[in-house]
């Protein structure tokens, strides 16, 4: 209801709703209703219906407090923090390199980082966990992290490169030509001028792991389970509320996350346009 | 650049290497799979019309039909959004991205609250005295999962696009002339065929290889090659065959994106020619 409401205030200038402006409209509330839905049925005071009966922000607390779910949260902001750190860290050097390489080798390069996106990333797990299960008969949560670092290192490696195309080569040379060492020249003339597209990357990077389920499905210790894993474990059986209400503090989450790649970088990250 | 470059060779390439190797050794209970380059795996999969049907087929029509779909409604979301005044995008283009930010269990577990018998499409279907219609748990409500879950990646990239097309253009297809359709198919359209691109691959190929929305949305009735080989390794202990399930999949899904690049590289160069 309130993504209809939100479409059409939006066109006030308009008396009579358009075609588009009500197919559109419809498209909004499709996009959005799993999020209002699960927010609904949070605040339902019995059973699991959506719209709500009898509110309550009963489950809400009791989300907060118990501790298997508080738990899981951490650990998939854990990971998905190292993970994005780490495929950040690696994609930097790719990036810088495949600007100065021979266009033979930067094509082996793009097509090494950027494989993991050919294939589907349940593939990727199952790979990575057969390897894993024959040379430790365990998995745990740096093979965990591994895969995350695999499968979200082609945003970085992107987001950088992008920023790197524009970079003149002679503010480098300069640096060098005054003596400054190599790594004087990267922190004090390369790192500011390709800030944007390190930041946007990191935060791509943090956010496929934050929405990953796949990798983790295979890759999940039994006792560190992230918390999608969780909630899909109890999804298979039944539904409860306080389900609901866990879901519902991972979208506010998610929501303060856009939030700051909106103040810090803005959302054209998102949709592609350079501004 | 050596220690991300291995860290990709190590942890992405010989996983892969690792699972096609997989997928050729034979299999028996109680032991490790032993290499021997047998094709048993995919003859039997590719034979089996079991296979070739429940799960082969599903797996093309629905990643398929509902990328269609989500392009379609997509569309037509990221066209309203772009034709917005820009101060005016901002809202909109942000809750489609907390949309796609938001796990995607969490996104599931709303459009099953939704359309669970009893829950809110159910009341609304009955209220408007239509005949009863089963969602969950059939090819139906997969499709819905698949279509729902794909819409952000589609639109994003369409707002970019959309939005960067010059408005002087179409209004120079409208003095000669061109109505409204007609300039959207001759000006708008063919300019966005890049976010068209963009958008469909990633849906492609993230739902070709859907596991999460099966799973939960199909209740073990719909199988799709993603969950088959998950269901084969975890559950049966069968890694051979989940790894050729694997391989398959993953060269299905990169030969039919490269024929849908291919059909849509020669009907864009015919039509700038006939243009």
């Amino acid at each position: 209801m309130t993504a209809t409401t939100a479409v059409s205030s939006g066109k006030a200038r308009w008396p009579v709703p358009t075609g588009l402006g009500i197919a559109a409209s419809c498209a909004f509330a499709f996009v959005v209703a799993p999020l209002i839905v699960v927010a609904g049925a949070a605040l339902n005071a019995e059973a699991m219906f959506f719209p709500p009966r009898q509110l309550t922000l009963r489950w809400m607390m009791a989300a907060l407090t118990e501790g298997s779910f508080v738990n899981g949260a951490l650990i998939s902001f854990v990971v998905a923090v190292v993970a994005a750190a780490f495929s950040t860290l690696f994609a930097l050097p790719v990036a810088l390199q495949l600007r100065k390489a021979p266009p033979a080798v930067a094509r082996i390069l793009t097509l090494s980082f950027m494989g993991p996106l050919l294939v589907p990333s349940i593939i990727f797990a199952l790979a990575l966990y057969s390897v894993m299960i024959y040379a430790f008969g365990v998995t745990n949560l740096s093979i965990l992290m591994i895969g995350h670092v695999i499968i979200t290192m082609p945003y970085p490696v992107r987001t950088i490169t992008a920023v790197t195309e524009h970079l003149d080569p002679a503010l480098e040379d300069a640096a060098g030509s005054v003596g400054a060492s190599p790594w004087r020249t990267f922190v004090s003339v390369t790192l500011p001028l390709i800030k944007p597209g390190v930041i946007a990357g990191f935060l791509f990077a943090f956010i496929t792991s934050w929405n990953d389920f796949s990798i983790s499905v295979f890759l999940t210790p039994r006792e560190l389970q992230p918390l999608p894993i969780k909630i899909y474990e109890y999804l298979l059986y039944q539904y409860r509320p306080i389900i609901a209400a866990v879901s519902t503090w991972s979208v506010i989450g998610s929501a303060i996350i856009v939030l700051i790649i909106d103040r810090l970088v803005g959302l054209n990250v998102f949709t592609g346009r350079r501004s | 650049m050596f220690v991300p470059f291995v860290f990709v060779i190590l942890f992405f390439f010989v996983p892969m290497a690792w699972l096609v190797a997989t997928s050729m050794s034979t299999h028996e209970v109680g032991s490790p799979p032993v290499f021997t380059g047998t094709l048993e795996h995919y003859a039997r999969f590719w034979t089996d019309p079991f296979y070739l049907e429940t799960a082969l087929w599903t797996t093309v029509k629905l990643s398929v039909v509902s990328t269609v779909l989500a392009l379609i409604i997509g569309y037509v979301l990221a066209y309203y959004i772009a034709e917005l005044p820009a101060h005016r995008r901002g809202l909109l283009t942000s809750m489609v991205v907390v949309s796609l930010s938001v796990n995607i269990v969490i996104r599931i577990f709303g459009l099953n609250v939704l359309l669970m018998s009893g829950g809110a499409v159910d009341s609304a279907l009955t209220f408007l005295g239509m005949p009863k219609v089963r969602i969950m748990y059939t090819e139906l409500g997969v499709l819905i999962g698949l279509v729902q879950i794909a819409i952000p990646y589609v639109v994003l990239p369409l707002i970019g696009v959309l939005a960067a097309v010059d408005p002087a253009l179409k209004e120079a297809a409208e003095s000669v002339g061109a109505n409204k359709y007609k300039t959207f198919w001759a000006v708008t359209f063919p300019l966005s065929l890049p976010g068209v691109v963009a958008g469909t691959l990633i849906a492609f190929t993230l739902n070709a290889a859907a596991f999460a929305i099966p799973s939960l949305m199909g209740g073990g009735r719909v199988k799709m090659m993603g969950m088959m080989a998950y269901v084969q390794a975890t559950v049966q202990g069968n890694f051979p065959f989940a790894a050729a399930v694997g391989i398959s999949l993953t060269l299905l899904s990169i030969v039919i994106t490269a024929i849908y690049l291919f059909v849509i590289n020669r009907t864009f160069r015919t039509a700038r020619k006939a243009a």
